[in-house]
């Protein structure tokens, strides 16, 4: 074997090393991919028990889902001096700002029906975004349904 | 310099060059591997807390009930008062819940409107401190006023 062809083979060497250093990168890298599931189905449930616990509180007025019924339909109801749907802001507000907040998370949370919508940061509303997503609908007979959202992103 | 020396110094550099590929490619390597082994403890970690949140909802210690039927993503608060209460003060008590709780710290917190969060310690038992918190938000229930409030289990395992 001639020394140009030793020299070829070197090189050739040499480029399967870097070609096989990079492919373990990938590989490690891509790797880490399939948590992420399970890390929106853990932001997904914080978002609907999040919901789910708002809904279910009492206020010293009545319960929770009474007054979103009211704010949502009437917004005849007075609590603490403030109407029905000030209220359930009011109070969303203060749950979100001593969990959620404090916890790192940017959200969107929202009652359509009632006008409602608390928006502190960056909004997260593209699905680009999203960490979870929490929905609890509230029946309001013979009014229809209302429709609660909670948004998670990063 | 002769023709064989300059041929040696060649393959000898050739030699360094692919030795510091090669280390270059294992230090990489197992940086990659050590920061995959932190996620994977990370992963362990919160897989722990969301066992032990889902034990913690369902224990008959601390859960709500309502004529013998169980009330979903509720917490008792006179439950978890006495619960807490004999945790805090009796050892055996402590002991016969150790193997549950393991190395976690558990709280929970009573958020209401214009008043101080309430929050109840259950157990303590971490010893890591870079531990990651998990949170459940749930309801407390107080049965003397039967009124339920909002606030959140909260689990630190390391």
């Amino acid at each position: 074997m001639k020394r140009a062809q030793i020299e070829v083979m070197g090189l050739a060497v040499i480029v399967v090393l870097v070609a096989l250093g990079l492919f373990f990168v990938i590989a490690l890298s891509l790797n880490n991919d399939p948590e992420q599931p399970k890390q929106e189905f853990t932001n997904s449930q914080l978002a609907k028990n999040f919901l789910t616990s708002f809904v279910r509180s009492d206020t010293p007025c009545g319960s929770m889902a009474d007054l979103i019924q009211d704010a949502a339909v009437q917004n005849n109801l007075q609590c603490n001096g403030v109407s029905s749907k000030e209220y359930v802001n009011q109070t969303a507000a203060y749950y979100l700002e001593q969990t959620l907040d404090v916890w790192g998370y940017t959200y969107n949370f929202s009652i359509p029906r009632a006008g409602i919508e608390i928006i502190p940061g960056e909004d997260c509303t593209s699905d680009r975004d999203k960490w979870g997503t929490g929905y609890q609908p509230l029946s309001a007979y013979p009014y229809g349904d209302i429709d609660i959202f909670l948004d998670l992103c990063s | 310099m002769k023709k064989a020396q300059i041929q040696m110094g060649e393959s000898i550099a050739v030699v360094v060059i692919v030795i510091v590929l090669i280390v270059f490619g294992i230090v990489i390597y197992s940086r990659l591997s050590q920061s995959g082994i932190e996620e994977k403890q990370r992963i362990y970690e919160e897989l722990d807390a969301i066992e032990l949140a889902t034990i913690i909802l369902g224990l008959p210690e601390t859960h709500c009930t309502f004529l013998h039927s169980t009330d979903i993503n509720c917490l008792d608060r006179l439950k978890l008062k006495h619960f807490a209460g004999q945790l805090d003060e009796s050892p055996a008590v402590r002991l016969f819940y150790a193997d549950l709780f393991g190395e976690s710290d558990v709280s929970v917190a009573i958020i209401t409107p214009g008043e101080e969060t309430e929050v109840i310690t259950l157990y303590q038992g971490t010893t890591g401190e870079d531990a990651n918190p998990f949170f459940v938000p749930v309801n407390i229930y107080d049965p003397l006023e039967q009124r339920y409030a909002f606030g959140y289990l909260n689990i630190t395992v390391s």
